[in-house]
């Protein structure tokens, strides 16, 4: 589809509610894809998916929702048709935590976690949020760094607002976890940390 | 301080921290261009940037033009003179038939021919007692010669010009014309005495002649002006130079100029 084939109407829709959040989507795409131009295929897609579907949009409500809803359906479907073995949690079925998981999650205390977690850098953060399970990976995405409400959070990943709190939590101790591995690995925690299960 | 105040904070100083991920400057330069007429706006690009495949290829086609068109109208070739040597000259007198030529019966049709090719061509010797046959372009040691075909006294005579400064006209440490083959001594006394006196009639424009013989063959060179000129044919050599100075005489002395 083409500008061409949109009346002036649609056009001028698209331009205002689709185009201030490239940025957003470029942002998100980034952090689910290693490579920007995969990320930049991912979020045109998105777009020309959002443009064929400008009349269902419904104005007051939130455009970050609809278009993050659009761009995890494409990323999905990118994934399945390049039938990439998804290791994660299927986003479809529940909130897909694993009964077994709290006992491996322990993590260690930290004295001044502020000051450890300014150590890492962005990119350092987005790979570990890349190690995450995709319902995790997706939620701390949404709520934690795109700030959505749980309601917008919940209506793109298609579940109840409640799981979205508890992924979120559990997603957090998750990517602690994962960060505080990397701290110890890098040095950084000088002496040893009380552990502690969640 | 509790574990679960620390939990508390770890995981508020986690959120913190992810929040500023959304701070992150990522380039949207890209998709904004691609899907710029998804909203009706054109591809964001200067302008020269759309232009900038057509004017390279103008430029080159330009470039190509230009330099063909100098190519054809100035010798770029012009350096220091050379030396036309007798035997090229010859082949070219005798090769004249088998090569491709442009039949005309006057001088004038004969220089608007070769002007065509060779824009600044020297201006051509008129003769008043032969008939013009046929001209054409050569080169002779890299140097652009005209050539114009003539028939004298029932001879077929090469007459070839070219510019002076393209030309060496070379002459013996003495002053004496240098000449080929043997003759007998009042040969070489009539002939000497002969030079002289062309050369007295030739020293118009300070130039003698060089005359070159062997046998039959005749080929007599000189400069006038800014020319270069040499004729050539198969007959007696007193008779040539003649045909030579009647030639001369009736020829305009500038380059480029006509009579």
């Amino acid at each position: 589809m083409t500008g061409r084939q949109l009346s002036q109407s649609q056009q001028a829709k698209a331009k205002q509610v689709v185009r201030p959040q490239l940025p957003l989507l470029l942002r998100v795409a980034l952090s689910l894809t290693r490579h920007q131009q995969e990320a930049e295929d991912l979020v045109q897609e998105t777009v020309l998916k959002a443009v064929r579907a400008i009349d269902s949009y419904r104005d007051g409500t939130s455009e970050r929702a609809w278009l993050l809803t659009i761009l995890r359906r494409a990323h999905v479907d990118r994934i399945r048709r390049s039938q990439r073995r998804v290791q994660s949690v299927s986003l479809a079925s529940g909130d897909g935590i694993d009964p077994a998981a709290p006992e491996s999650e322990s993590a260690e205390l930290w004295e001044e976690p502020e000051q450890i977690l300014q150590q890492f850098g962005d990119e350092q953060l987005i790979e570990a949020l890349r190690s995450l399970p995709e319902a995790m990976r997706w939620t701390l995405l949404l709520v934690d760094v795109e700030q959505l409400e749980h309601a917008d959070a919940a209506e793109v990943l298609g579940v109840p607002e409640g799981t979205i709190k508890s992924r979120a939590h559990r997603g957090r101790q998750m990517l602690r976890k994962r960060l505080a591995e990397e701290a110890k690995a890098r040095g950084w925690v000088d002496r040893p940390q009380k552990e502690v299960t969640p | 301080m509790n574990d679960k105040f620390r939990q508390d904070r770890e995981e508020q100083a986690l959120r913190e921290r992810l929040a500023r991920l959304s701070s992150r400057l990522v380039d949207t330069s890209r998709l904004e261009r691609n899907l710029a007429p998804l909203w009706g706006e054109a591809e964001r690009s200067p302008r020269w940037r759309r232009w900038r495949w057509p004017l390279q290829i103008a430029a080159a086609v330009a470039f190509l033009v230009l330099g063909g068109y100098f190519a054809s109208t100035h010798d770029f070739a012009a350096g220091e003179p050379v030396v036309a040597s007798p035997a090229s000259l010859w082949q070219l007198h005798y090769s004249e038939p088998d090569r491709p030529m442009a039949e005309v019966e006057t001088i004038d049709a004969a220089e608007g021919v070769i002007r065509r090719q060779w824009r600044d061509a020297p201006g051509l010797p008129r003769p008043e007692r032969s008939r013009v046959i046929g001209c054409c372009l050569h080169k002779v040691g890299g140097r652009r010669v005209a050539s114009v075909h003539l028939e004298y006294d029932g001879q077929p005579v090469t007459v070839l010009v070219g510019r002076a400064r393209d030309f060496r006209h070379d002459h013996d440490h003495d002053g004496r014309r240098w000449r080929e083959g043997r003759k007998h001594r009042h040969e070489a006394r009539r002939d000497r005495w002969r030079e002289r006196r062309m050369d007295r009639r030739g020293a118009r424009d300070a130039d003698g002649f060089r005359v070159h013989y062997r046998g039959e063959k005749t080929m007599v060179t000189t400069r006038r002006g800014a020319r270069w000129i040499c004729v050539m044919a198969e007959m007696p050599a007193d008779q040539l130079k003649a045909f030579a100075i009647e030639l001369l005489d009736r020829s305009p002395a500038t380059l480029g100029g006509k009579s």
